[in-house]
């Protein structure tokens, strides 16, 4: 009894706790029992659940610091709704309050709801007049017409330069925005392509409007300094909305194209030679391309592969000997890929070309699927797919992405491409497309001036008339880089050559282009100058923190009045243009991580074009274990630090500036904590995570069968598969020693096919086997089985999330945070146990912190292993 | 109710067993089935653990002028088998005569038994052909395996039998493999989409007088089986 | 034991299991390309090679074609 009500010895015992503390905790709970009659039912309701209501104090030693937790965790858990409250007291309480607020809110939410749905239902509504009116308006004579429609461009023009160059006060500006805001919040729920070019146009005046009042009343023309770092954020600001506007010119209207039908009879199909460049990679990675290339449903005689060679290697030409194909080597490797794929034109005559990276495997479909247009159109030089990949980038390996969030490329492929073919500018990408081989002649080959051969091949056929065309189907599918340095010295690549062709073969000037191929273009290779504007945002407010000078010459309530609204159109708009291809926020840390490293070289080649030549970053291996990439990241620790500096000189001025500056500090700070975590973000894509395989496995579910050696045979699903081997899931636990020969029965269309293999794992109901065995012609068939299936790369993105801006951003501060603990456990030894007892404390003061009770009790789940 | 026979291309392609383990599944999939057995080999029951050969039979009964419907046994609720029964070599060939005499003999036993019967399954014997033309069924189906030998017998069969059902095809084979790919080719819309698999299971499940189904749930050949069964039900549900 | 599935879930899942091993069916249906008439050049090589594999099933396959090659069209046949 003493022990219940007075747990002293007990706490000395089990909890190993000091005599001092001990006799304070023991003394409270005495005075407990003693005042508030703890053992009544309504207490031993409360004390059962002491786990779920104190999820962090449950199983924690007792320390003297416990009170005051209990007591913060207590009053957080009267405030805040908790997920199953039904046995709390003061319920009744909250829930009136509760009921007070919903009332209150319905009063603005009611009116707000039944507007918004009106707005959604308004286009099935309106068509009946909608067409009403049409049918009168195409029966206007068409001077008259031509004339209504000047006036109404006119009079539009001048109410958008109103709106956009109307100085307003403070209240003025807040009523504006919030209407315009209004606006879009009712128009993004309308359905159709019409309300998505409603808010471009609300964007793009909020957008104007900003940048406008930025040029015309926010510099210091007095102070020099304050000039200079206000132009300099004044230019980069200019940047971003330039590429804002040309990005919507560009994705307004996607087009959507579907494939062309091919003549039933496969006498009048072209002849197709299908260019395998290689250089230096490896066979093992180039043989899957082949046998996927053997497997495309196109007459034999109609269809020439041909591995180009750079590298002049013997095993290759072994290779292709044993399957049978064409083998092209060069002398020199004068031009590299460009060069490479001139040379083999040479010596061939077919009536298009594919080209496929020789990591970039082709499903079966390809060619039946792409041709058709040709046909159709005489003009059509080109046709490009979708370049998927089947591996994660580091981005996707290093950020846990990968398969769950749209990763850089989505955008580009879902939907820019996309949009570039209304205006017919989709662009050629080096891979995974086919061109009319007269077309590439008519302009001399593919362009060998600038490193990025192949959107300057593309921009000279379309400058002499030649149109093309962009298919979104995923029709084949590749490996990315494999380290972060690979991939930034790929994007180095790009960036340099997409500038120098800025340069030399400006979009904007010379003949043959439309304007929308123009802005098209422009917007394509402009886009690869975000470096040193992103790393203008990274450091702009510094220039006050430090230096105080006034970047934004202005109040800090008009700049967030100005500048919140321009960005929330800009991230409304895109999240409905962009929502499925990408996440809002994550673009933020790619172009971070890449800004220090683009900088650079595209301002080189912006000044002179053809000079520095910038070694592209070794091509790393695979990451044998988890590192810190620090080469690569040093540039944003330097960026960090700054700001981290930045945050510092705001304490300081806070307590000693003038008190007039306070809201611009604060304003000045938040800017600088998101820069911080965007940096941290960007930090912890360069802590590269192991690579567990060598081979890569592709998720599936494909059915399937195994055959044992006794002649049983079972059902199976393949869950995963690589060119080694596969995953199987059966029905039932099979009995099997490893080593045991497996045979698997995949069907493919209409036909099966039998592999045979050895049993590698097996674990309940999962069995893995490996085909390291495997005839060649049996490999063939077995990556026509799985890579090269028609459909096997269409459902990539069904486990993509649709796109929610707060979610998103909250995703990234966290991953900023993230970043930086995962750059605490790659620090030197010597630095961390420096560091240790100033996170001891973080911690420390962090125990305090209530928490969200969880809902379920706590049961620990095998995690499954595969 | 719908009719559906079975009729092997030759001797051993495995029609009773594959007859049996259908109407196995079939009952699986909530069907009350009967299994009639037209051969006078009278083994159809011993896929469900009954007795070889047993002296009574729909085909006894006929010629006896018994009431027919009588001998049929009740395997479980909504699956029967009617045995044929014992006859002598000369009696078969009177029933042959008897079954070509009156063509409608079976009609009308199949209407009688539309009540009691979503699914009536007819395991045909090769050659008499009072037997084999006396039940008019929605779905008739020729068992055949890949091999060369069926591939000749084909060749005249197209006319008579609407749809082809392979049994025991072995993907590893690469003859098999030509040999389904020429029959999808040539007779698209005869073979049934549905091919039943070469399964050691198979073959066990007759030495346990089990239908393969119950014997080996998680067979391949059990998981054709229903395959073929829900394709059954699809295409019976169609309008004839 | 654990529970069975249903007759209607069986049928169901045989049925996805037979829509999912047709890549050329489910790349009509996912992209919406039901008019596409996909030639199967693979399988039709494969067919040719099994009758340079296989004499008696070239020799069958020509009898089996004879009368139809004649009625369609008689000035083909050498």
């Amino acid at each position: 009894m003493i022990s219940r009500w007075f747990p002293y010895s007990r706490l000395r015992r089990e909890q190993n706790c000091t005599r001092f503390t001990a006799f304070i905790l023991a003394l409270i709970q005495a005075l407990g029992w003693i005042f508030l009659r703890l053992e009544s039912p309504r207490w031993q309701a409360l004390r059962e659940q002491h786990r779920r209501l104190y999820p962090h104090l449950a199983d924690k030693p007792s320390t003297i610091g416990d009170p005051l937790r209990y007591t913060v965790q207590t009053l957080w858990l009267l405030l805040v709704r908790t997920p199953n409250q039904n046995q709390i007291g003061r319920q009744r309480f909250r829930q009136r309050t509760a009921r007070f607020f919903t009332a209150l809110l319905m009063i603005v939410q009611r009116p707000w709801n039944l507007l918004s749905n009106a707005f959604a239902h308004l286009p099935t509504t309106l068509s009946p007049q909608v067409t009403k009116g049409s049918h009168w308006w195409d029966n206007i004579q068409w001077p008259l017409r031509k004339g209504l429609y000047i006036a109404m461009g006119v009079l539009a023009l001048a109410l958008i330069v109103l709106c956009i160059t109307e100085p307003f006060g403070f209240l003025a500006q807040l009523v504006f925005v919030v209407l315009l805001w209004m606006l879009a919040m009712l128009v993004r729920r309308m359905p159709g392509r019409f309300p998505t070019l409603l808010l471009i146009v609300l964007s793009v005046i909020v957008s104007c409007r900003y940048l406008w009042w930025r040029y015309t009343s926010t510099l210091n023309w007095n102070d020099t300094f304050d000039l200079i770092c206000g132009l300099t954020l004044l230019v980069a600001e200019t940047y971003t909305w330039l590429i804002l506007l040309l990005g919507y010119v560009q994705t307004s209207w996607p087009l959507n194209r579907k494939p062309a039908q091919l003549p039933a009879d496969t006498s009048q199909w072209p002849v197709v030679d299908l260019l395998i460049p290689t250089y230096n990679e490896e066979l093992s990675v180039t043989r899957g391309t082949v046998y996927a290339a053997l497997g495309i449903d196109w007459p034999k005689d109609k269809l020439r592969i041909h591995l180009l060679d750079d590298g002049n290697r013997p095993s290759f030409k072994t290779f292709a000997e044993e399957v049978g194909i064409n083998y092209i080597a060069r002398t020199d490797n004068r031009h590299a890929k460009a060069g490479n794929l001139n040379h083999a034109l040479k010596l061939l005559d077919g009536d298009l070309v594919a080209i496929f990276d020789c990591d970039h495997m082709p499903a079966r479909s390809f060619l039946q699927l792409t041709v058709g247009w040709f046909l159709r159109d005489p003009k059509l030089a080109l046709v490009q797919t979708p370049h998927h990949f089947l591996s994660p980038d580091p981005f996707e390996r290093n950020l846990g992405t990968f398969r769950n969030r749209p990763n850089e490329g989505e955008l580009f492929y879902g939907l820019i491409q996309d949009g570039n073919d209304m205006w017919n500018a989709a662009f050629f990408c080096g891979s995974c497309a086919i061109l009319r081989r007269t077309a590439i002649d008519s302009i001399g080959g593919f362009a060998v001036e600038t490193v990025t051969e192949d959107a300057h091949t593309a921009l000279r056929l379309h400058r002499n008339g030649w149109t093309s065309a962009y298919l979104r189907i995923p029709q084949a599918a590749g490996l990315a880089t494999e380290s972060l340095s690979a991939h930034i010295g790929q994007r180095i690549r790009w960036a340099r050559g997409m500038v120098q062709i800025f340069r030399t073969d400006n979009p904007l000037l010379g003949k043959g282009l439309t304007i929308f191929q123009r802005i098209c273009y422009t917007n394509a290779m402009m886009h690869f100058l975000v470096g040193l504007p992103r790393l203008v945002f990274l450091t702009a407010p510094l220039a006050f923190l430090f230096f105080h000078a006034y970047i934004i010459y202005a109040p800090a309530v008009m700049i967030l009045l100005y500048v919140l609204p321009h960005m929330i159109h800009a991230s409304l708009t895109n999240s409905r243009m962009q929502g499925a291809y990408r996440q809002t926020f994550w673009g933020e840390v790619y172009e971070t991580v890449l800004a220090w490293y683009i900088a650079r070289p595209t301002t080189v080649a912006l000044f002179s074009p053809s000079r520095g030549k910038f070694n592209v970053t070794a091509k790393g291996g695979m990451m044998e274990e988890n590192q810190f990439d620090w080469q690569t990241a040093k540039p944003y620790l330097i960026l960090s630090v700054l700001n981290a500096l930045g945050l510092g000189f705001a304490v300081w001025r806070l307590f000693y500036g003038p008190r007039d500056e306070i809201f611009t500090v604060i304003v000045s700070v938040l800017w600088v904590i998101y820069n911080l975590l965007i940096i941290g973000a960007a930090v912890a894509v360069a802590a590269e995570v192991r690579q567990v395989r060598n081979t890569h496995r592709v998720l599936a579910r494909l059915p399937g069968a195994v055959k044992l050696a006794d002649g049983h045979s079972y059902p199976c699903e393949l869950v995963d598969y690589s060119d080694g081997g596969v995953g199987l899931q059966l029905s039932q636990a099979l009995q099997l020693p490893v080593g045991s020969p497996v045979s698997l029965i995949l069907q493919r269309g209409n036909r099966e096919f039998v592999f045979t293999g050895t049993l590698t794992r097996s674990h309940e109901r999962f069995i893995g086997l490996s085909f390291a065995q495997l005839p060649p012609e049996e490999k063939i068939a077995f990556v026509q089985c799985t890579f090269g299936r028609a459909d096997a790369w269409l459902d990539h993105n069904s486990g993509f999330e649709a796109d929610k801006p707060i979610q998103s951003l909250k995703e990234i501060l966290a991953l900023g945070i993230k970043g930086y603990y995962r750059l605490y456990e790659y620090l030197p030894a010597w630095i961390r146990v420096l560091a240790k007892p100033f996170l001891h404390i973080f911690q420390w003061l962090g125990s305090f912190l209530p928490r969200m009770p969880t809902s379920t009790p706590l049961i620990s789940r095998p995690v499954s292993r595969s | 109710m719908i009719t559906l026979s079975l009729r092997g291309v030759r001797g051993g392609v495995g029609t009773s067993s594959t007859l049996a383990a259908l109407g196995h599944a079939l009952h699986e999939l909530g069907q009350k089935v009967l299994l009639v057995d037209m051969c006078p080999e009278n083994s159809l029951g011993l896929h469900f653990n009954m007795d070889l050969a047993p002296r009574e039979g729909w085909a006894r009964a006929t010629l006896d002028q018994q009431p027919w419907h009588e001998q049929a046994w009740v395997v479980e609720p909504g699956l029967c088998v009617l045995p044929y029964g014992q006859l002598k070599p000369s009696e078969v060939f009177a029933l042959d005569a008897l079954l070509i005499e009156q063509p409608k003999l079976w009609t009308q036993r199949q209407i009688a038994l539309a009540k009691g019967f979503d699914w009536i399954l007819f395991d045909l014997p090769q050659r008499l052909p009072g037997h084999v033309s006396s039940p008019h069924c929605r779905i008739s189906m020729m068992v055949i395996n890949p091999d060369a030998a069926c591939h000749v017998l084909l060749q005249p069969q197209l006319a008579q039998t609407p749809l082809f059902l392979v049994n025991r095809f072995d993907a590893a084979s690469q003859l098999q493999r030509d040999l389904l790919l020429i029959w999808q080719q040539r007779y698209a819309h005869a073979l049934v989409p549905v091919n039943l698999h070469a399964d050691e299971a198979m073959g066990e499940a007759l030495a346990r007088s089990e239908p393969a189904g119950r014997y080996a749930p998680a067979s391949l050949i059990a998981l054709d089986i229903i395959s073929l069964a829900s394709w059954c039900l699809l295409r019976g549900r169609r309008p004839a | 034991m654990a529970a069975l599935p249903t007759a209607v879930q069986i049928s169901a899942d045989i049925l996805s299991r037979k829509e999912r091993a047709d890549d050329i069916a489910r790349l009509k249906s996912m992209m919406e390309l039901h008019a596409l008439e996909y030639v199967d050049v693979s399988a039709h090589m494969e067919l040719l090679q099994a009758f340079e594999r296989w004499p008696l099933l070239a020799y069958l396959e020509a009898q089996y074609k004879k009368p139809v090659d004649l009625s369609k069209d008689p000035e083909q046949t050498p």
